[in-house]
């Protein structure tokens, strides 16, 4: 399998006031073949969120360097950040952050309009992944009438409907109960399987790890270990 | 997202109606009070005005030798002249109340006379001691019926006419008669006076030429044509009384109790929303795409605004038809109000186009 993500000895440190910085991730390299999928652990603090908003195209690491499909990303580009994000990436926040003013099937049909995907084709998404979802019934309700799991699972349609090649999860599972997280992250990995997309999902439950190809152990910045479960 | 909220976007739709309204309405206001105080110079059907050096609106004339206006006749170009009398005088009541009034004479061709009949006739100033007054003042003037008599410093002064539409600025009514009529009711003028002589230029002939040959002819008067003396009355009223500007600054406030509103409204449904803000962001969205869903949402709710405001000036409109204060107004004003209206709701827009433009799309992740 080619590598679709890439980050390279990347470092991310922060301002700590009176001229001084202080690094939170050391030097971090990784690379995630098509189809894989990936569990990143690792205690609050740790760096978790900071890396994924690197891989992300969200924050602009310090050093280091970040390929996607081969090509390095210019984080000086404003421009470039936001199209790498529109086109290749998917996200699902720990709150799902919908749209609250729009419908289910709107909030799918919003992003995949922004990335550019064709109305006959996008309306075929929406459709198979409502399906997928099994929120057919709630395609016309708004999200404040959505159970906390549904919310999630749009969340999730509406990282996938542009077909992205990496997807990224940050706690999907952290506001649900056991069952709808265990529902959510296999729609997640079976997903990111069919797409043949890289899948990295940031958690802190260790009950998940045998959804996933890879486990990476991050603590104070470094990866401690990677492992396959 | 701004139909997520109903009540808050009525509120503000409201909100900007009232003070599209109260702008259309100030500026109604100044268009209907230069429209009342030039209507008699606009309605004369003259080209041109002969009158005292400096008489600063029609309502203010004063006396010039009645020999001017067969000068006016004699200039090339002249097609007629006719005189017309202007001065302020006292109408008795029949309850003793006294009125001021503006006494107008005109001659046969009833050049700054009414030019809408209610009932009588407008002949009737011929007759003697007759005079034509508008139905809007009878109240004021105390008339009942036609054929009623008054007083006018100790003369008798019967009512053959009632006239329409012929409003007037300074809250004294005008009063129609001849010339003839007028100079007897009033003592200050001797008959071989006049207020003003106005003429009508023939056909085809350029009426800046004549008022040059005939100001050339004149001394001690001035030539101005209807446009021009329409724009000194205006000026006289709207600038140098002040009433005009207080009226401007009125409206400006309406226009800026716009911009408050629809600025607060902006920025409060912005803010609520910037952590969906954040969220397209991270999603790929771009900042311009963001910023255009805010200027989209202050124009509709400009266009809103100005939908209901137009409707509310409409009806106050309607309803001052028929009263002394007539709300007017005139394509150009109107729309350069629409135009204003949506500039400012534009500019409400920048503090939550500021905020959409801060906002981090990695707050997503907190």
């Amino acid at each position: 399998m080619s590598a679709i993500l890439e980050c390279d000895d990347v470092r991310k440190a922060y301002s700590s006031g009176e001229g001084r910085s202080e690094e939170v991730l050391h030097g971090i390299t990784i690379t995630l073949v098509r189809g894989e999928c990936v569990i990143l652990l690792g205690p609050s603090g740790s760096g978790k969120t900071t890396l994924l908003s690197i891989l992300g195209c969200l924050l602009t690491p310090t050093s280091g360097e970040l390929r996607i499909d081969n090509e390095v990303v210019n984080f000086s580009s404003t421009a470039t950040l936001t199209e790498r994000r529109r086109s290749t990436i998917g996200f699902v926040f720990q709150h799902a952050q919908l749209l609250p003013f729009l419908t289910v099937e709107e909030n799918l049909a919003t992003v995949g309009r922004n990335a550019g995907v064709a109305p006959a084709e996008l309306a075929r998404r929406i459709t198979a992944l409502l399906e997928i979802l099994r929120l057919e019934s709630a395609a016309m309700k708004f999200p404040s009438q959505l159970s906390g799991g549904q919310r999630q699972r749009v969340a999730l349609g509406r990282a996938l409907v542009h077909d992205p090649s990496i997807i990224l999860a940050d706690e999907p599972t952290a506001s649900l109960d056991w069952e709808n997280g265990t529902i959510v992250v296999d729609m997640l990995t079976n997903r990111a399987r069919e797409l043949k997309a890289a899948l990295v999902v940031v958690s802190h439950d260790t009950r998940l790890i045998p959804r996933f190809n890879r486990v990476l152990q991050i603590e104070s910045g470094r990866v401690i270990q990677s492992s396959c479960p | 997202m701004l139909l997520h909220k109903p009540g808050r976007f009525f509120a503000t739709v409201i909100g900007v109606g009232i003070a599209f309204f109260l702008a259309t309405a100030q500026f109604g206001l100044l268009v209907g009070w230069i429209n009342t105080n030039t209507a008699l110079i606009r309605h004369s059907g003259a080209d041109l005005w002969v009158m005292a050096v400096q008489a600063p609106a029609f309502d203010y004339g004063t006396a010039i030798p009645r020999q001017r206006l067969y000068q006016a006749r004699s200039i090339e170009g002249v097609e007629w002249t006719q005189p017309v009398f202007m001065a302020w005088n006292i109408w008795q009541r029949g309850d003793g109340r006294r009125v001021n009034i503006e006494l107008v004479g005109v001659d046969r061709m009833y050049a700054a006379g009414p030019w809408m009949m209610s009932s009588g006739s407008l002949e009737s100033i011929r007759r003697p001691n007759t005079v034509v007054v508008d139905e809007l003042y009878l109240k004021t003037l105390g008339i009942g019926r036609l054929g009623e008599s008054f007083e006018m410093i100790g003369e008798r002064a019967t009512i053959g006419g009632i006239c329409r539409g012929i409003r007037t600025f300074t809250a004294s009514p005008f009063v129609f008669t001849s010339v003839e009529q007028a100079i007897r009711y009033d003592k200050r003028y001797r008959d071989d006076e006049i207020t003003y002589a106005v003429a009508g230029c023939r056909r085809g002939v350029a009426v800046e030429a004549v008022q040059a040959r005939m100001q050339r002819a004149m001394a001690n008067v001035e030539v101005l044509t209807t446009h021009q003396f329409c724009v000194r009355s205006a000026k006289y009223w709207m600038l140098e009384t002040g009433v005009g500007i207080t009226v401007v600054i009125t409206a400006f406030l309406g226009l800026a109790v716009a911009t408050v509103i629809t600025s607060q409204t902006l920025f409060a449904i912005t803010h609520d929303h910037l952590p969906n803000y954040a969220a397209l962001l991270a999603l790929g969205f771009s900042r311009n795409t963001l910023l255009s869903i805010v200027l989209v949402q202050s124009v509709v709710l400009g266009a809103c605004g100005i939908a209901l405001g137009t409707l509310l000036f409409g009806c106050a409109a309607w309803a001052s038809i028929r009263t002394p204060i007539p709300l007017e107004t005139t394509p150009l004003v109107f729309a350069l109000i629409v135009i204003g209206s949506f500039a400012t709701s534009l500019l409400a827009s920048l503090m939550s186009a500021r905020a959409v433009f801060r906002v981090d799309p990695i707050t997503v992740f907190r």
